[in-house]
């Protein structure tokens, strides 16, 4: 290594050099300019509203009284305290099993691997609402198993066990998905090192493979936790009195209209997500264990004693056989008259598809603006924070990158603080839906770019520079291209995410924007339930085709739609 | 630390096949207690799976290994009295140096005192000392192969195991640590197996080095033996540069020979491998000289002059085509052939052994 004993120059020197440097590129320093001011309008400004508008009192002066004042409310607390409570339970218990289907499904030789890692994470594509829906058919008051097998009288799924009960086995997929990752990648040589000096098998277990998968693990919790802080629709279909932070706060506003109650609400729900949202990002960004050593040959296939190995088989075939159940009652429910009370083959439900035609349009359409333009602006983005130094850069990647962390509902509650009053007056359109499906995807889109971009040479860039292509023309016709694949990736990730976005659309549509998901979430709260399966069929439809479509244009594979 | 047990090491028809492949083939040698062997050969012939399967991390397809007699076939790594130092060193990156060191000792454990005099000892030994509390990632790359080589010995294993344990090193490190390895191993008098695909690794480290080619143990013996002898032109060109020359036998005795190169007669001093007569000797270009062409040899033209220091290297080609690689040290300037100069090359009168071709 050449040491040359570079004076550094003080800090401040530095950044107005970079910011010299910009400033002599004019398209580069407005581009920069736009995309920081549209991560702030999108982003900041309205997640900041709902945490301002709980310190303000009537008079609209700030003060911190008010705020105390309405976290005393008795419905303040509930909320939070059950929100807290099914964060205790809810997270160690997904994080648990998740990690053992996932360690067991990379590291041991449990019969049927592969097929078995499949048919865990299918679960991914089914249709929306499958685990609710299916739970309530089966386990519900008048449910095929409690009532008209078992014929309880008593048996509630209603309240914090059914919420449970589904978060648990809904994070299975994703979560086991990420937590075998970490197992794949820890180098066998550690684990046959420790053998190697006396350890025996549960020892390496717990001494070595168990601490170097931690970060891991742990990041998985933290995706877990967020999710369980901010699900608005489990709750709100079993919950039943069972009241959370997202739940209340909606209906806070959307039924009572009591702005500061609905946004200290929030305020209370945007706390917990964004810690977690932090150490997640702390975690990632400290050097992972796994990747100290050179060529990983992965961990070692342990072989289990033939009644273990059986016991674990079956409790893997218990949680496919369970989801698959669930979707085979979907299916039952959308082609019967009333699942399970009239069994007649119908297939009347369907008509709904010819009723809501308008709200398909609608989705479709705000959803396609919102691929597109959030696609775009994902792409821009993460190729400003890659290959561009300058002050701030890191900020904004973690701008975009935020929304992650903001609840749904805290969303839709700022954009109608940001939104419904001048000089914007946005509410009850389409485009204030676009906005809040750009903002809500755009983390997704903008990670896989950023994955892309960091594996492109920077020389190609700075050649295409170096010839005379201007910055505009290396991005089209350079850039674009290169990444291509993980740009559409982008896109389908937001399209599919805005079709699917319930907990801050349900607070910015009218009857004019209603959309396909909302209608069908609507209809399952008002007891259409084959109408609403029925609409949960059409959306499962438009992922499928969406999932070839995907595999056509990246040749890559459609679990990757799935993966974080 | 004094003196260790050291075991023998014995490998009966050893076989491994993965799927389709045979990555060692019926491999037997004995390795005599406290030797330090070197396995060497091209990548991919299967050193790292023979030494894994010494450790216990690899199934034989066939075979029985013993080490100091008692058959461990039976027995997995966490019993087996061996110690492997790993290509990647294998640190515990959640733990510190010394936490990495004292891991075997605490799986058995070991009372606390004896475990902290263990360690303390295993890292003088290796010079380690005030690192203890550094993690492996605050060192560099020759403090960490020497983390490594502390773990492994401090649990007083009877055979080390070492797959390539400085190809993470630069070359100058190289040449330092691999000479305080092999002090290391003398003074505790320890079996040790060492796994490198460089020639002049083995040769420098080793008691025996034994060379591997696709799968099969071609050859074993003493650095020198091999040099002298290689028993067929894999070997012959695998450890130093050589020219194989056909030979015509012209007596064949029990104890030595005579043989005809290049119209030049050649004492052996063994007999010849096998008895069909067609053999070849291996010159090595040291063993010849170069005079100026009016002089006693074989005539050649000068094809290539390359100098390299202590030595000129020159490519020269006999009067029947053959090109022949002769390397003339200590050259000075007078003594300097052109290319395309005349010569006259002088071959030896006597050479240590025949290969079979
Ligand atoms: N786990 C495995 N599964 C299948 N084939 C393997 C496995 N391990 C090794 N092999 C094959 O066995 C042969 C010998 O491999 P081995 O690692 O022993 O070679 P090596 O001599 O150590 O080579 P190198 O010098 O490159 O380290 C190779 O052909 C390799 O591809
Ligand atoms: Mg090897």
């Amino acid at each position: 290594m050449a040491t040359s004993v570079a004076v550094r120059p003080a800090p401040g020197t530095e950044i107005l050099g970079k910011l010299r440097r910009i400033a002599r590129e004019p398209v580069l320093a407005l581009t920069i300019l736009a995309v920081a001011g549209l991560l702030f309008l999108l982003i900041v400004y309205p997640v900041s509203l709902v945490a301002l508008w709980g310190l303000r009192d009537q008079a609209g002066n700030f003060s911190i009284d008010n705020f105390a004042v309405l976290w005393q409310r008795p419905i303040v607390q509930k909320a939070i305290w059950n929100t807290f409570v099914l964060v205790l339970i809810s997270v160690p218990l997904g994080t648990i099993v998740a990690t053992f289907v996932g360690y067991v499904l990379t590291c041991t030789d449990v019969p049927a691997r592969r097929l078995m890692r499949i048919l865990i994470t299918l679960p991914m594509i089914f249709p929306p609402f499958t685990g609710a829906m299916g739970l309530l058919m089966l386990f519900g008051r008048r449910g095929l198993i409690t009532y008209d097998i078992l014929g309880l009288e008593n048996f509630s799924i209603y309240g914090m066990h059914g919420i449970i009960l589904l978060q648990t086995i809904e994070c299975i997929p994703l979560l086991s998905l990420i937590v075998s990752g970490t197992f794949a990648a820890i180098s066998r040589d550690m684990e046959e090192a420790a053998e190697d000096l006396g350890a025996r098998r549960l020892r390496v277990l717990f001494t070595i493979t168990f601490p170097l998968a931690l970060p891991g693990i742990l990041s998985a919790a933290l995706l877990h936790l967020i999710s369980v802080i901010s699900d608005f629709g489990t709750p709100m279909i079993v919950g039943k009195g069972f009241s959370v932070l997202a739940v209340e706060a909606y209906s806070q506003i959307m039924y009572t209209y009591d702005l500061a109650l609905g946004t200290a609400l929030c305020t209370a729900l945007l706390v917990p997500a964004l810690f977690g949202f932090i150490a997640y990002h702390y975690l990632l960004g400290r050097r992972s264990y796994v990747t100290v050593t050179g060529a990983a040959r992965g961990p070692i296939i342990h072989t289990m004693p033939w009644f273990i190995k059986w016991l674990v088989f079956l409790f893997l075939c218990l949680i496919v056989f369970w989801n698959f159940s669930q979707l085979a009652v979907y299916f039952a429910g959308a082609f019967t008259k009333l699942f399970p009370r009239d069994l007649t083959f119908t297939l009347d439900h369907f008509q709904e598809w010819f009723r809501t035609t308008k709200q398909l349009q609608n989705s479709l359409s705000t959803s396609m603006a919102a691929a597109l333009a959030g696609g775009v602006l994902a792409a821009v983005l993460a190729y400003l924070v890659t290959k561009q130094d300058f002050p701030g850069r890191k900020l904004m990647d973690y701008i975009g990158t935020l929304p992650w962390g903001i609840p749904g509902t805290v969303k839709g509650v700022g954009y109608i603080l940001a939104f419904n009053f001048a000089p914007f007056f946005w509410t009850g359109t389409y485009f204030i839906l676009i906005l809040v499906n750009i903002a809500r995807s755009i983390p997704l889109a903008l990670r896989a770019n950023v994955a892309a971009l960091q594996q492109l040479d920077p020389s190609l860039d700075e050649a295409s520079l170096d010839l005379g292509a201007s910055r505009v023309r290396t991005f089209v016709q350079i850039i674009l291209p290169l990444i291509r694949s993980s740009f559409i990736l982008g896109i389908i990730y937001i399209f599919k995410d805005a079709m699917t976005n319930l907990s801050s659309a349900i607070m910015l549509i009218t009857p004019r924007t209603e959309l396909v998901y909302t209608t069908m979430f609507a209809n399952m709260t008002k007891g259409a339930q084959g109408d609403a399966l029925a609409l949960g069929l059409e959306i499962f439809l438009i992922n499928i085709v969406l999932l070839l479509l995907i595999t056509r244009l990246t040749k890559r594979s459609p679990l990757e739609l799935f993966q974080i | 630390m004094e003196t260790r047990k050291a075991s023998s090491v014995r490998l009966e028809h050893l076989t491994k096949m993965f799927g389709a492949i045979t990555a060692v083939s019926d491999v037997s040698f004995e390795i005599p207690a406290g030797a330090l062997v070197c396995l060497v050969g091209p990548s991919g012939c299967g050193k790292t799976t023979t030494l894994r399967m010494i450790g216990g991390f690899e199934e034989p397809t066939a075979g029985h290994i013993y080490i100091g007699n008692q058959c461990v076939d039976a027995q997995p790594p966490y019993d087996r009295p061996t110690a492997m130092v790993f290509q990647s060193y294998a640190l515990f990156p959640h733990m510190t140096v010394y936490e990495n060191v004292s891991y075997g000792l605490r799986v058995r454990h070991k009372p606390t005192r004896e475990i902290e005099e263990c360690v303390h000892s295993a890292l003088a030994l290796l010079e380690l000392q005030g690192l203890e509390s550094k993690s492996p990632r605050q060192l560099s790359g020759g403090q960490q192969q020497r983390v490594a080589l502390a773990r492994a010995l401090v649990t007083e294993p009877e055979v080390l195991l070492l797959d390539e344990p400085l190809s993470n090193l630069d070359a100058q490190l190289r040449v330092r640590v691999r000479g305080e390895i092999r002090a290391l191993q003398r003074q505790l008098g320890i079996t040790a197996i060492y796994v490198t695909h460089d020639q002049e690794e083995a040769f420098s480290l080793s008691d025996f080095t034994a060379i591997m080619q696709a799968g099969k143990l071609i050859q074993v013996g003493k650095p020198m033996d091999i040099y002298r002898r290689p028993t067929n032109t894999f070997v012959a060109h695998f450890v130093g540069l050589s020219n194989i020359v056909h030979v015509e036998a012209l007596e064949v005795r029990a104890q030595d020979a005579t043989v005809r190169a290049l119209d030049h007669v050649i004492h052996v001093a063994v007999p010849p491998p096998s008895r069909d007569g067609k053999f070849a000797v291996v010159l090595r270009p040291e063993m010849m000289h170069l005079c100026p062409a009016d002089r006693d040899g074989i005539a050649a033209r000068v094809k290539t002059a390359t100098f390299l220091g202590p030595l000129i290297r020159y490519v020269v080609v006999t009067g029947a085509g053959l090109e022949l690689t002769v390397d003339v040290t200590n050259p000075t300037a007078e003594q300097l052939f052109s290319e395309g100069t005349a010569v006259a090359v002088h071959l030896p009168d006597q050479v240590p052994g025949l290969l079979a071709v």
